[in-house]
């Protein structure tokens, strides 16, 4: 592993929505940054609003993936992703014991930043993107199974679950990246994200983390699409190397 | 503020697709007419509930001699009525595939989009027999029209059968109007559903949807 590997910038707010409100829940997304010697990974998780337990499933998902890369990160294997996925939900279903999977089903958008580049993986809805340096978006391939606000996620077993990756995409190559849950996602069109992170990371490079923090808590809170419900959570993070 | 000016200011629409009988048997003790009136009272209503959690889209799928789109999906409240007549055949399978596809197509029904709501009523047979079976099963197996709530009423000598298969794996039972009143008191029973999920915080949640242990006669207060 390259000790020298630089540590991206980031920011990250995630607020309650009306839904929950009117319905004294607390908010069912999360997310989380872990810097370690092996990279960065940034984290965003949105518990299914039907299900009793389902902040505490997107919680331990944060978690279950950190458990994930120190595991595979043991093994010094990092760059084959995708044979990893499967042991994010064992991790979660240890997490979340004595709970049941069904109680806390989440979706679950990580970005990963290592030496071998920028990793990007799925399960369920959201948006997770990539922006490239040339002004291209990178994004999984879209999933025909989710539509109007249905999804999947760590928990459901009642169908095949299918993690959507993209990477390594070499570090250089890349501008930005952003991960969303449906309740931002759901209100942006695709074609503007591109510009989104450009004048995200202009905007918020210049703060320090607490500032960043609560610039962004507050555009969250000011959501201006009409009666919007869901919680909202966006993570951004850039290497300033990149920008 | 970097956000707000990327994010959408319109409302998440809830679409209402109709996919109505208009062939010439409903020109017969005057459903036609009263087809267009629960129609348009129920677009009327709708237009009321513009300040809750989403916007109502109404679309209209005709078949009568041909399937046609009468009213492309549209805000309500933007929908000026153009009453329907009654002529021709009944081509249920072509009504159907032309509903598949509006609903699968993502330039007129978002992902954002809440699932929509869709309605078949009928007085008749399929005349298209060997298309619309297949034309029903790929509706209910296409990946957005089968996630739909589903509503489906019969009117006078229809075919139970067609229906049933229409609103198969959900726990919808066939409206049965024996009578033009009915069809009405129909129409007033799905406004009530689709008004019930804009009001409520989780539009898309079966929870919101009537209890389906209705009174298949329609004899039962709405």
């Amino acid at each position: 592993m390259n000790r020298k590997l630089d540590k991206p910038e980031y920011v990250g707010a995630s607020v309650r929505g009306p839904s929950n409100a009117a319905r004294k829940n607390l908010k069912q997304d999360a997310w989380d940054v872990f810097h370690r010697r092996w990279g960065t990974l940034g984290i965003v998780c949105d518990g299914l609003g039907s299900k009793p337990k389902s902040r505490l499933g997107a919680l331990a998902a944060c978690l279950a993936v950190k458990d994930m890369v120190n595991q595979v990160d043991q093994m010094n294997s990092l760059a084959n992703l995708e044979s990893h996925l499967n042991s994010i939900e064992q991790n979660w279903l240890d997490r979340i014991h004595p709970h049941t999977p069904n109680d806390c089903m989440t979706t679950c958008l990580f970005s990963l930043y290592t030496e071998e580049g920028w990793f990007g993986a799925q399960l369920g809805d959201g948006f997770l993107g990539a922006l490239l340096t040339d002004g291209n978006i990178v994004t999984c391939a879209p999933d025909a199974e989710l539509t109007f606000n249905l999804t999947h996620g760590l928990g459901d077993f009642s169908q095949v679950k299918t993690w959507r990756i993209f990477g390594p995409l070499p570090a250089n190559d890349v501008h930005s990246f952003i991960l969303a849950t449906d309740g931002v996602s759901d209100d942006i069109l695709l074609e503007n994200y591109p510009m989104l992170l450009e004048e995200l990371v202009k905007e918020y490079q210049p703060l320090i983390q607490m500032k960043r923090y609560q610039l962004l808590r507050r555009e969250l809170w000011d959501w201006p699409t009409p009666h919007h419900l869901d919680d909202k959570t966006l993570l951004a993070l850039w290497s300033t190397k990149s920008t | 503020m970097a956000l707000k000016k990327f994010v959408m200011a319109e409302a998440r629409p809830l679409p209402v697709l109709l996919i109505l009988d208009v062939s010439g048997s409903m020109s017969v003790d005057g459903n036609i007419d009263t087809l267009n009136q629960a129609v348009k009272e129920m677009i009327d209503e709708f237009t009321k509930q513009e300040d809750h959690q989403a916007e109502i889209h109404v679309g209209i799928i005709t078949f009568g001699g041909q399937a046609r789109i009468h009213q492309q999906l549209t805000p309500a409240s933007e929908i000026t009525w153009t009453p329907m007549g009654a002529t021709g055949t009944t081509p249920f399978g072509a009504a159907i595939d032309a509903a598949r596809e509006m609903i699968e197509d993502e330039q007129i029904i978002p992902s954002r989009a809440y699932r929509p709501t869709i309605v078949v009523v009928t007085d008749g047979q399929p005349t298209d027999e060997g298309y619309w079976e297949t034309a029903l099963d790929n509706f209910l197996t296409s990946p957005r029209a089968s996630k739909a709530f589903r509503f489906a009423m019969g009117i006078g000598d229809y075919d139970r059968g067609v229906l049933e298969s229409f609103l198969k794996e959900t726990e919808m039972q066939v409206f049965e109007a024996t009578d033009s009143t009915k069809i009405a008191k129909f129409f007033h029973f799905v406004t009530m559903s689709v008004s019930t999920r804009v009001m409520s915080k989780s539009p898309d949640s079966p929870d919101t949807l009537p209890d389906p242990r209705f009174d298949a006669d329609l004899d039962g207060e709405f």
